[in-house]
């Protein structure tokens, strides 16, 4: 069975049975896109808000205005419906800091800005484990659909299964 | 009444402690003078045939894409530049201790080395968005900036879970945990580690106040510039442990460097492009 592991800025998919992993998620923004009827999911490791320099080598995975259009773009090529897909979003953890209000926050901003651009899309998050001061790392199994959510200090819990309703339905 | 632990206790205990390579701090030392010359150097990396190597293997690395191989540390200094060669000797000198396990942080191997390698080059980005300091004493200084934490490693084992717990119950930082429940936090360990290493001040600021810049004395813009780096490369999550990102970031430090938030944005998309670029193949030929 294929193990993709989703590194900052970038994005991976695969047709299912596989399993996807990202491993120390800080402030980053993890956005799971999951068909589960098709079997279908992409993961993309999203490290700011937006693109503000020109440079042409960027991966769109890098910002939510770049990587939530072009995940959804990804997993629908792979055979996703947009009526069917599941968000999951992940990390977003911040430090103490500026309370005040007045610091980069990225945990927070990339949190919005992922939300934001999905809203774009019509679509919204039916599961998250976003902010703390926690790192995280997180699994996601296909076809079962089963997001797990490690942080450290604490344990693994799952987030969602989202393709029990298939199950059950079926 | 139980006898008070002191910091020189805790490194007097810990017996795998590294030693810092004299003749990668005489390296440093002689790149920092302005005065010195590419034979010079190639000189003091002489005295030490093992680290001299593993600075020609960084030259050779994919990274720095050259035409021709680099023979020798003169090549190497005239084709990649004095400070090139400088930080390559610390990185070369500090990757053996750097990429070992830290199990009482939750660190498992290699992930001690990127987390110190991103804050390096962190450090490094911001000295330059800055202006207003060395970006190569910076680098440094974000190199060594948890050396506290192998010490203090052993000390920790199985408490650290704890710890961290503490800290979400009473709102704490993971330094403040640390001085309540150890007596000593990682910067002050780090702080006095530099010392005993003979390390220049501003490496001993960094190592000491990289959590809290504000409580040093007199303000060092390097314990600044890594207080940052730190911050970025625990923002990307470049070598989470235990501790996490329960730290706080300081104002008056990017007052100091003269950053605002919008420069961490740049600082941050720049480090995450270099550290692929940099601390995976670094690490594979220093290996």
């Amino acid at each position: 069975m294929r193990t993709y592991d989703v590194e900052v800025g970038e994005i991976k998919t695969m047709h299912g049975p596989g399993t996807f992993r990202c491993k120390s998620v800080g402030s980053c923004v993890v956005l799971i896109a999951c068909d589960p009827i098709a079997r279908v999911a992409g993961v993309a490791h999203i490290m700011l808000p937006a693109k503000f320099t020109e440079r042409d080598d960027d991966r769109p995975g890098k910002y939510a205005t770049t990587g939530v259009p072009e995940l959804l773009r990804q997993v629908e090529e792979l055979g996703a419906s947009r009526d069917e897909i599941r968000i999951a979003l992940v990390g977003g953890a911040q430090i103490f800091s500026f309370r005040s209000g007045s610091g980069p926050d990225f945990g927070r901003r990339n949190g919005e800005a992922v939300i934001q651009e999905l809203a774009k899309l019509g679509l919204r998050p039916e599961a998250h484990d976003l902010g703390g001061t926690k790192g995280r790392s997180l699994t996601l199994d296909l076809p079962a659909g089963t997001i797990k959510v490690t942080r450290l200090a604490e344990g693994t819990s799952v987030l969602c299964t989202f393709g029990e309703k298939v199950a059950k339905a079926g | 009444m139980p006898t008070q632990i002191t910091i020189e206790d805790i490194i007097q205990q810990t017996s795998d402690l590294p030693v810092m390579s004299s003749v990668a701090l005489r390296v440093m030392r002689e790149a920092d003078n302005s005065n010195t010359t590419a034979a010079r150097l190639s000189h003091w990396l002489g005295q030490d045939p093992a680290l001299s190597s593993r600075v020609l293997r960084l030259s050779n690395s994919a990274y720095y894409g050259l035409s021709r191989k680099v023979n020798t540390i003169q090549d190497a200094v005239v084709i990649l530049g004095l400070r090139c060669v400088r930080n390559l000797a610390m990185v070369a000198a500090t990757y053996p201790w750097l990429s070992k396990p830290l199990e009482g942080y939750g660190l498992a191997p290699l992930m001690l080395w990127q987390h110190s390698h991103s804050t390096a080059l962190g450090s490094q980005y911001v000295a330059q968005k800055s202006g207003r300091l060395n970006p190569d004493v910076a680098f440094t200084g974000g190199l060594l900036h948890d050396i506290g934490k192998l010490a203090l490693n052993a000390s920790l084992d199985r408490k650290a879970d704890a710890l961290a717990r503490l800290a979400d119950l009473n709102g704490w930082t993971f330094v403040e945990a640390e001085r309540t429940v150890l007596g000593f936090d990682h910067g002050q360990v780090g702080g006095h580690l530099a010392e005993k290493w003979n390390l220049p001040q501003e490496m001993v600021d960094s190592a000491r106040f990289h959590h809290e810049p504000d409580r040093a004395e007199t303000p060092s813009l390097v314990a600044d510039a890594v207080h940052v780096g730190n911050y970025l490369t625990m923002a990307l999550g470049f070598g989470l442990g235990v501790d996490g990102l329960k730290y706080a970031l300081c104002d008056s430090a990017l007052l100091r460097l003269g950053l605002t938030p919008e420069d961490l944005d740049y600082v941050a998309d720049e480090l995450e492009r270099e550290f692929w670029a940099q601390t995976q193949s670094v690490g594979e030929m220093v290996a």
